[in-house]
């Protein structure tokens, strides 16, 4: 997804679930930083390495997929795009194929109710970083968060969905190779990442081969996917990103009161009054909606809904003192990344896979293993004993 | 990494360095060795597309053509090994042909580099540009006949890093902690 | 049982796609293979002259030139080798053609199942010549690679084969379904 709906989308998302203009402000931010925070973001502000939540394109070129560079990727692209569906999913094949076929990215998984309750009781930050997630998880289906030609590659069997009459009429696909082209939506012409017969190329991560497709709303369109067997795929994006925002409304609602989070329940009643116009933002043809859903965020508040502005905190943590950079809003962002990276890799690694590297049991082995993750255990340690005085 | 890949990678780049030092001290037998060693490594790549074929690309939509690629690649490296035994004017031009073929490729990687923007393509760039000019220095003197052991010394040379790069690679650190 | 048919429909289509890919791949691999073979190895070159010549009128051979010779040598060898490329580019053609839907010939099947006996000709002579020693030009490594790309020709016409029928069939099917 895009910055129209992990900002603006979310903002109108977070006030229908009685989030308050400044909270929900918080929130949309986090949602959208998830696509901003790389490592060359953070060695700006000598933030730590390990809460990246994205790599750019320049940074995927830099690395190396050797199994140091290809644990990286996984934990970072699984963790906060391609959320897994199904860590336990049963293929007949040899290990490492379902190792990689398990990553699969799909709605409604364990895992989208432990990211969600991973974010209970903690910050804002951790609500939009979850938010992120879970919208992804819509947009990102069928597609896994590592460089894999065998799960993440596309024929020339695509086609688009254009409403016609009742129905559809299919318009092939044509993909073109060109890093600085733009997408051409009236002749169905699209920029995706080159064919690569190797299998941890990275022009193979995520949804590269499918272009941008998945990240438009007014997209629909039908094609083979790489672990598909030969079945067809109809992605219907208005549909996805409807039931995508109905159910951040759900989960933020949780969040806020306190409520169980289950998985496949949409708040459709909240958006009732607000369907049609939901439904014509999300099917009009543009590459970029944030007009609209700003427009629509700011008739729900009342409030101005400021552009989104990457560098808004980044003064604040850098100048923060050592022992307080974690009370600083990306402070908080941070921790919110590390907690959510360890769950996920850590569930990865105990499916038995080490393609988002190795977990390691604090309680048993003590801190090992990268720095970063050292504040981490040591808040859970004190929230332990804070829970045992209790 | 496990201990296992480290230890595997380490042994490599040894290997890979022990070579590169054998072909620049016996330079007379570099050629063969070369050869050997090429037509070695494209039949392995065979190999490997074809293991590739069997335990993932079979899974995949479209797969097929993994087979066909890894039987070509299987071939060429067969072809190579049975040119061991051909004049060496023979080897030196399959050399240079090998040279310049991948100096092709690494110049069109660090031309894609270069139009994203990534910092790498200098280096791939420089490298793709050296191996094209050094395939078309060696043809000139395979021409005028004077080419001499430049082949091996490159060769070599060649090893050397690459075993170098190896071993340090096999010394990174990989694990993360998980809060339980 | 529609979207079944549907989806076996798709696998045989691409089956007959990427292998009549891979058969003129494969064609134009072995043109090079053959180029680097005879051409820069004056052995081969030689001694696949001397063959050549040894077919030739015994007394048509002495009354030509060896530059004439030369040229005719050439010239056959360039014939066969167009046959052979034009016959592999005709099966790969039409299969992937049929695999698009473009074509519904089945010519390319008959063609297709001439080359596989060809190579299981072939297989069968250099398997007899692994186990019976006589004076021959080709080495033991030699003959192991071609036992084993000839039985992957084999495998894989067979199997273009297979998925010809199979979409003509499946085809045939939805269309009375339909």
């Amino acid at each position: 997804m895009q910055k129209d709906f992990h900002y603006y989308a979310t903002y109108c998302a977070a006030c229908l679930s009685g989030y308050p203009h400044e909270e929900s402000l918080t929130i949309a931010y986090s949602a959208q930083f998830v696509d901003l925070c790389s490592r060359t973001l953070l060695s700006r502000i000598k933030g730590p390495e390990q809460a990246a939540t994205t790599q750019l394109k320049l940074e995927l070129m830099e690395v190396t997929t050797n199994i140091i560079g290809l644990q990286d990727i996984t934990r970072i692209w699984s963790s906060f795009h391609f959320l897994p569906y199904d860590l336990s999913a049963e293929k007949k094949s040899g290990r490492r194929y379902r190792n990689k076929y398990r990553l699969i990215c799909d709605v409604n998984g364990d895992l989208l109710v432990d990211t969600v309750e991973l974010a209970r009781g903690k910050s804002l930050q951790a609500a939009g970083l979850a938010m992120h997630v879970l919208a992804d998880t819509w947009a990102h289906r069928y597609f896994a968060g590592t460089p894999s030609l065998v799960i993440n590659n596309t024929t020339n069997y695509f086609y688009e969905l254009l409403p016609e009459g009742e129905g559809y009429r299919e318009r092939p696909i044509t993909f073109k190779h060109n890093p600085m082209g733009t997408d051409d939506i009236d002749h169905g012409i699209y920029i995706n990442s080159l064919y690569q017969y190797s299998e941890n190329s990275i022009m193979n991560l995520g949804h590269g081969r499918a272009g941008h497709l998945p990240d438009y709303s007014f997209m629909r369109y039908k094609y083979l996917p790489a672990w598909g067997g030969y079945a067809e795929i109809i992605k219907d994006n208005p549909s996805d990103y409807y039931h995508a925002f109905c159910q951040m409304i759900y989960a933020m609602k949780s969040l806020r009161t306190g409520s169980v989070f289950e998985k496949e329940i949409y708040d459709t009643e909240a958006v009732k009054p607000y369907e049609n116009r939901i439904h014509d933002i999300l099917e009009k043809r543009q590459l970029n909606a944030c007009e609209d859903w700003k427009a629509f965020g700011e008739d729900l508040s009342g409030m101005e809904i400021p552009d989104f502005d990457p560098d808004q905190y980044l003064q604040e943590y850098a100048e923060a003192e050592k022992d307080r950079k974690d009370d600083t809003f990306l402070g908080r962002f941070f921790l919110a990344a590390l907690a959510q990276k360890s769950m996920v890799s850590k569930k990865i690694f105990l499916s038995g896979s080490l393609l988002a590297g190795f977990s390691l049991n604090y309680a048993k082995v003590g801190f090992k293993g990268l720095k970063d993750f050292r504040k981490l255990a040591e808040k859970q340690i004190e929230k332990m004993k804070m829970t045992t005085k209790g | 990494m496990t201990k296992i890949q480290r230890i595997g990678n380490i042994l490599t780049g040894m290997m890979l360095i022990i070579i590169g030092i054998v072909i620049f001290v016996i330079p007379e037998s570099g050629y063969s060795f070369a050869i050997i060693i090429i037509g070695l490594t494209m039949t392995l790549t065979g190999l490997r597309l074809l293991i590739y074929y069997i335990s993932m690309a079979r899974h995949m939509v479209g797969g097929k053509i993994m087979l066909f690629i890894g039987i070509i690649a299987l071939d060429a490296g067969m072809v190579s090994l049975s040119l061991n035994n051909s004049p060496r004017r023979v080897m030196m031009v399959y050399l240079l042909g090998t040279y310049a073929f991948y100096g092709l490729v690494d110049v069109l990687r660090a031309n894609e580099a270069r139009q994203v923007g990534a910092q790498s393509w200098r280096l791939k760039m420089t490298m793709g540009l050296t191996n094209l000019a050094l395939a078309f220095l060696a043809g000139l003197f395979v021409i005028i006949g004077k080419a001499g052991s430049i082949f091996s010394f490159l060769y070599g040379a060649g090893l050397l890093y690459s075993g170098i790069l190896r071993i340090v690679s096999a010394f990174r650190r990989t694990s993360i902690v998980y809060i339980q | 049982m529609e979207e079944q048919i549907k989806i076996t429909l798709r696998r045989q289509e691409h089956t007959l796609t990427i292998i009549g890919l891979g058969v003129i791949l494969f064609g134009f691999w072995s043109m090079i293979r053959a180029a680097i073979e005879y051409m820069l190895d004056s052995s081969m070159l030689q001694s696949a002259f001397d063959e050549f010549m040894s077919t030739l009128d015994p007394a048509y051979r002495e009354s030509i030139t060896d530059f004439k010779a030369g040229i005719l040598f050439l010239f056959a060898s360039l014939l066969i080798l167009s046959v052979e490329m034009g016959f592999r580019l005709y099966i790969g053609r039409s299969a992937m053609a049929v695999g698009k839907g473009k074509n519904k010939s089945i010519l390319y099947l008959v063609a297709a199942s001439v080359l596989c006996i060809i190579y299981i000709l072939s297989f069968i002579s250099y398997a007899l010549a692994l186990f019976i020693s006589s004076s021959e030009d080709v080495s033991l490594f030699d003959k192991l690679v071609y036992i084993v790309i000839d039985l992957t020709s084999i495998i894989t016409l067979a199997d273009m084969i297979i998925a010809g029928i199979r979409v003509r069939r499946l085809r045939k099917k939805l269309s009375r379904i339909n």
